[in-house]
């Protein structure tokens, strides 16, 4: 059993072989080698003197455990062809090694060394080797009190490196890793391991996948440099730069990167055995577009990272980019997911355990929702809000904007910002069309565990119907639009607008409560609501929708209206004149033609064609129509059962016209259709 | 809608006498039927073909038998109620003809093409309440991840709307997760071989 320091040994075998210089070659064998951190078995050392004075030197060992990241080989062998005393030093420029390193490809390597029996000194170089698919430089330095590697390699195979790392005793986990990989850095540490590391990784197309594939990344150019030093038994400090630009990067939600580099900067220090990272500076530029820095304290629980505090300061920054690079991808399936934006923002974010913390400047900010659905145009305002503190007030205006077709004007809301709730702390005016909304209070309350409930108390002042007509492509109407509004809900996308809104028009009133937004944000939304209609003017009426002169007046209502796309679905709708009516009551020749049509005739054959085109205008006593519209068809009635049928007309008076509807079922577009043609005076279909 | 409320007003002493817990007014045929033909317009397929093989397993059901069932008297009822009722006035007749049905309809339709690969992927699978699910995300290429996300959100929006709608249309909000429970079937029954969906307890199963 032999523990000798193999050192002192090889040196007192040179004074020996070349002391006596009968001796050409020596052999020594022996079973057991060993020394603090490795052990060999069944070593051999060769050499054999050369006539210029230099020696040639074998060295093998059948088995050997050796320090990382060389671990256990066989099989070794360290052949050195002319090795000389260059000073201090055993000097050996071309040797031939046969060991397995990670990664490297080839067997034997060619190397260099020398060594320094003094302090036990080795230096190590390898001048082209091929590993992981590229090629590699490597200079190292091993003494009893430390080590030190320089590296350069390009053209990597980034997917070989994890079991490089693994060997060299980082474990990186379920990590795959594509692309190719530039390296250059030097290391230095002890012989318990690294204690510091200098690098600039150049990563063109670079991808990662960790486990499930939810953490990845692909297609990026990343070029990363810093520095990493050991602060402790289990602390590490990283200072590290990193240019990133292309490709998709994944940690649950998906981001493009852009194609310009945008520059990250960390400093902080990382505890891997406690799973914790403490980074004290980070820093994101993209240039021109997006300026944030801050710090961050991560932990890992149950397995998975999760954060622990973090502080953000967003510097002016452009909301365009912001939004599209940013936060789109994590407003996917919310109304935010597609819009349109420009503008400054600027804002801070605290998070710790104790809460959350933001702020938000906006400043000229345009927010478009692509599909038509709202928008704010000219937005700027300072907004304040904390998870747990006291309520901030805040402050957002806008020069104008539109909620689906109806233009909004400038407004500024003064709103104070609670934990869970906002709440508009001054009387608002929002214009609306030629209108405007005076909203008096306003509460959001979003409890934690509930519904979103919305208070809402608001006057809506005159809004023209010609607006309204013109927004909704509906023939233009005279008369106004107005109303109070005592409160709005709002759950699950359907906006419930108590109170009444009222219209003013054809110099009658038309009253309408229980309107409801069902899908407001969806493909399709629908409005519900219960229409009064009282003593419209029927001249006025009909001069608008150019449908034949009639005159008198018709209230009514239309019940359970739904209407989708603005067109009606389903209702429940009675219109006629109204009792005690004592208007004048006359009806165009051109009215009575047009309602035929509607009723699906009444009249027939030549008798009553002529009488028709006899008179311009006839005298009524009542006249009314109902229709309840479901799945398509419309039942109708008229003022008075007829035989076989229903009035839609009774005379009275002269020259006295009776009109009898005998259709009681319609289909509704097919009524639309006659009314439009009716309305688009077309020479009326007299049956 | 009147005379079905009194039919069934009529009928309530033998519903109670017969210990049916269902709800008697939700036509839980014509419900199927409306569902398979929405479903199989979204899928693309002509009505008619393949008529399904309803998987062992369906979605938010346990299997049930027929004899005795709940369902089946329910089925019986309806019946009655048509023979009794003509057929465009009575509560076994589902409308789903709004202008908004027919647009959700289309619309996930014209998605359906591309959704596709990712339910034949496995990516995408979908869930025991009649929505969809990424449920595989290393399945979907980086690039493509936000579109499949986007494709999900917006399909599961419409098939939200459209179980509302169906039941708001028919003038009974409340029938909103029967509708839901009978597409979750529906989706499933006529959805291809090689597709992923949630069982009854939420395990994910390949439908073969």
């Amino acid at each position: 059993m032999s523990r000798a320091l193999p050192a002192s040994l090889f040196a007192a075998l040179w004074l020996w072989a070349t002391a006596a210089a009968a001796v050409d070659t020596v052999r020594l064998d022996l079973a057991q080698v060993a020394g603090p951190g490795w052990q060999a078995k069944q070593v051999h050392v060769g050499m054999t003197l050369l006539p210029d004075g230099g020696l040639a030197l074998e060295l093998g060992a059948a088995e050997a455990e050796l320090p990382p990241p060389l671990g256990r080989q066989t099989d070794l062998r360290l052949s050195c062809a002319h090795a000389r005393l260059d000073g201090p030093w055993i000097a050996c420029p071309a040797a031939e090694a046969r060991l397995r390193l990670p990664g490297v490809d080839q067997n034997p390597l060619a190397l260099g060394f020398r060594y320094r029996p003094a302090d036990k000194t080795l230096t190590l170089n390898l001048p082209d080797t091929s590993v992981a698919a590229g090629r590699l430089k490597l200079s190292a330095r091993l003494g009893p009190s430390g080590w030190s590697a320089d590296i350069h390699a390009r053209h990597l195979d980034a997917a070989r490196l994890p079991k490089v790392a693994k060997a060299l005793g980082l474990d990186p986990g379920a990590l795959n890793l594509s692309g190719r990989a530039d390296l250059d850095a030097q290391l230095s540490g002890s012989p318990g391991g690294l204690r510091r590391a200098r690098f600039d990784v150049k990563l063109p197309g670079f991808g990662f996948l960790v486990g499930d594939g939810s953490n990845a990344a692909e297609g990026l150019n990343l070029d990363v440099a810093g520095q990493l030093d050991r602060a402790g038994t289990d602390a590490w400090h990283l200072d590290a730069t990193l240019h990133g630009a292309a490709g998709t990067l994944c940690l649950s939600d998906c981001w493009n990167l852009p194609p310009k580099p945008l520059t990250v900067r960390l400093t902080g220090t990382a505890h891997p055995g406690a799973g914790t990272l403490s980074l004290t500076q980070v820093s994101l530029n993209q240039p021109d577009q997006v300026q944030a820095s801050g710090r961050l304290s991560l932990g890992t629980k149950d397995g998975k990272v999760a954060l622990h505090s973090l502080h953000l300061d967003l510097q002016p920054s452009r909301l365009g980019e912001l939004y599209r690079r940013y936060l789109q991808p994590l407003l996917i399936g919310t109304a935010g997911e597609s819009l349109d934006a420009d503008g400054q923002v600027s804002g801070t974010l605290d998070y710790a355990d104790a809460g959350i913390q933001a702020s938000l400047t906006l400043g000229r900010a345009n927010i478009d929702d692509r599909k038509g659905r709202f928008g704010l145009y000219g937005v700027g305002g300072d907004l304040r809000w904390s998870s747990t503190g006291p309520a901030h007030p805040a402050r957002l205006h806008w020069n104008g904007g539109h909620l689906f077709q109806f233009g909004l004007g400038a407004a500024t809301m003064e709103l104070s910002l609670s934990p869970r709730s906002v709440r508009l702390s001054r009387t608002a005016n929002i214009g609306i069309l030629d209108g405007a909304l005076q909203v008096d209070h306003f509460q959001l309350d979003h409890p934690e565990d509930g519904d979103t409930k919305v208070e809402f108390d608001g006057v809506l002042e005159p809004v023209s119907m010609q607006a309204v007509s013109h927004a909704l492509g509906w023939p233009v109407m005279s008369g106004k639009l107005s109303g109070v509004i005592p409160a709005v809900t709002y759950d699950h996308g359907s906006l419930d607008v108590g109170g009444v809104l009222l219209v003013r028009a054809f110099d009658g009133t038309i009253t309408i409560r229980g309107l409801r937004l069902e899908q407001l944000f969806g493909l399709v939304p629908t409005l519900a609501a219960d229409v009064d209609i009282q003593r419209l003017d029927l001249d006025a009426l009909t001069r608008t929708f150019s449908f034949g002169s009639m005159q008198g007046r018709i209230s009514g209502h239309i019940n359970g209206l739904r209407m989708q796309d603005w067109k009606p679905v389903a209702f429940d709708a009675r219109l006629g004149t109204p009792a005690n009516d004592d208007s004048r009551h006359r009806i165009s020749q051109k009215a009575v033609e047009n309602l035929t049509s509607i009723g699906g005739g009444g009249l027939g054959g030549a008798l009553q064609r002529q009488f028709l085109s006899f008179f311009k205008e006839f005298s009524y006593d009542r006249l009314g129509l109902s229709c309840h519209l479901e799945n398509g068809v419309c039942r109708m009635g008229g003022v008075a059962p007829a035989s076989q049928g229903y009035y839609i007309v009774k005379g009275g008076g002269l020259p006295r016209i009776d009109i009898v509807g005998f259709q009681k079922q319609v289909d509704w577009n097919e009524l639309v259709a006659r009314l439009e043609s009716a309305i688009a005076s077309s020479p009326a279909v007299v049956r | 809608m009147k005379h079905a409320t009194t039919l069934s007003a009529l009928l309530m002493p033998l519903w109670l006498t017969a210990c049916v817990t269902i709800n008697v007014y939700f036509p839980a045929a014509a419900a199927q039927q409306a569902a398979d033909r929405i479903v199989q317009e979204v899928y693309g397929k002509k009505p008619g073909t393949d008529q399904n093989k309803t998987p062992a397993a369906t979605p938010g059901t346990e299997p049930r038998s027929d004899a005795g069932h709940p369902l089946t008297l329910a089925r019986v009822f309806v019946a009655t109620l048509e023979a009794v009722v003509p057929p465009a006035h009575a509560a076994a007749n589902l409308n789903v003809s709004t202008p908004a049905i027919r647009a959700l309809t289309a619309s996930m339709a014209k998605r359906q093409d591309a959704l596709q690969p990712y339910y034949a992927s496995g990516a995408v699978g979908m869930t025991r309440d009649g929505l969809i699910t990424v449920r595989n995300p290393g399945a979907v290429a980086l690039r493509e991840r936000n579109q499949v996300k986007q494709l999900v959100a917006d399909e599961n929006r419409d098939r939200n709307a459209l179980y509302g709608e169906i039941a708001k249309a028919n003038g009974h909000p409340e029938w909103e997760s029967e509708i839901r429970a009978t597409f979750a079937r529906s989706w499933v029954s006529n959805a291809r071989d090689g597709w992923w969906y949630q069982d009854g307890k939420g395990n994910w199963v390949q439908k073969k």
